[in-house]
């Protein structure tokens, strides 16, 4: 047994109520020991706010909500970067189709003068 | 006076016996009372609660099967009012200094009796539940596994929370040292 058991052993010692007190209970007893209504000896529990494991609860909900959010929010961001990128492209292949076409057109009519010079 | 032999008290007490009944309350009325003031640290709410602790169990002495059940209900009892005293005095928003405690008259002793107070403070400032298992477990020599029981709640939990009450305790008399 530790050295603080045995300081607890000696300070936790049993005491004699104050003088008189099986005398007073004897006396309760007459005035209220025909009373039938109790109170329920059942420990109270203490209310849900109050308790060590629910506010332990609340904050991993809240951290885990935080996190949720952010990871959302990042993959949003990351579409609408690829989204952005995407409509880039296809300007920049609209834009050189639009060149090759009018490069193509140039050549059809170069080619067609000749022949006709030619000729 | 009448002379009891023991269980001959709660016999008679059940038979509805006043002598008897006021023989099982001598009988035990320093358990009872020690506890609640180990508890709470107040004589006058310790004597309130053992006394509505008796009369509780002047109303229900039918259900009581033997004097060894009848410590173990008075233990249980007495444990359960505390508690819930403690917790509606907190909710109330009483609180007490531990410099506020009153400290009553020392008990003779060959060990250091400032010491004694300084526990008696110490453990008076712990936790509720903690506070409750060191009461049964120092004042009673209780089990923890009997502990459990007269409180409702798993062994596992009363070993360790009386594992985390003596390492407070400890802590703190090593730093008053």
């Amino acid at each position: 047994m530790s050295w603080i058991e045995n300081q607890l052993r000696d300070a936790l010692g049993r005491r004699q109520p104050p003088e008189g007190f099986a005398e007073r209970v004897m006396e309760r007893i007459g005035r209220e020991g025909a009373a039938t209504a109790t109170r329920p000896v059942v420990m109270e529990r203490r209310p849900v706010l109050h308790r060590t494991w629910f506010r332990f609860a609340a904050l991993a909900a809240c951290v885990a909500l935080i996190v949720a959010g952010s990871l959302v929010q990042l993959r949003l961001e990351r579409q609408a970067r690829e989204r952005a990128r995407a409509e880039q492209a296809f300007a920049a292949l609209q834009l050189t189709a639009g060149k090759l076409h009018s490069v193509r057109a140039r050549i059809v009519s170069v080619g067609l003068f000749k022949k006709a010079e030619e000729e | 006076m009448t002379e009891w032999e023991s269980g001959e008290a709660l016999a008679a007490a059940i038979r509805g016996d006043a002598a008897g009944f006021a023989h099982l309350v001598r009988e035990h009325q320093a358990m009872v009372f020690s506890i609640a003031y180990h508890f709470l640290r107040d004589t006058a709410r310790a004597e309130e609660l053992a006394q509505e602790t008796f009369l509780h169990l002047y109303r229900n002495l039918e259900t009581i099967e033997s004097p060894a059940h009848l410590l173990y209900w008075l233990r249980k009892v007495i444990s359960h009012r505390c508690i819930d005293e403690t917790r509606r005095k907190s909710r109330r928003g009483a609180t007490v200094a531990l410099d506020a405690i009153a400290e009553p008259a020392e008990r003779k002793s060959d060990r250091d009796p400032f010491l004694s107070a300084a526990l008696r403070k110490m453990v008076a400032a712990l936790p509720e539940a903690q506070r409750a298992i060191v009461v049964l477990r120092y004042q009673e020599d209780m089990e923890p596994g009997e502990i459990a029981e007269a409180l409702n709640i798993p062994l596992n939990t009363v070993k360790s929370r009386l594992h985390r009450g003596l390492e407070f305790l400890r802590r703190k008399m090593e730093r008053m040292a």
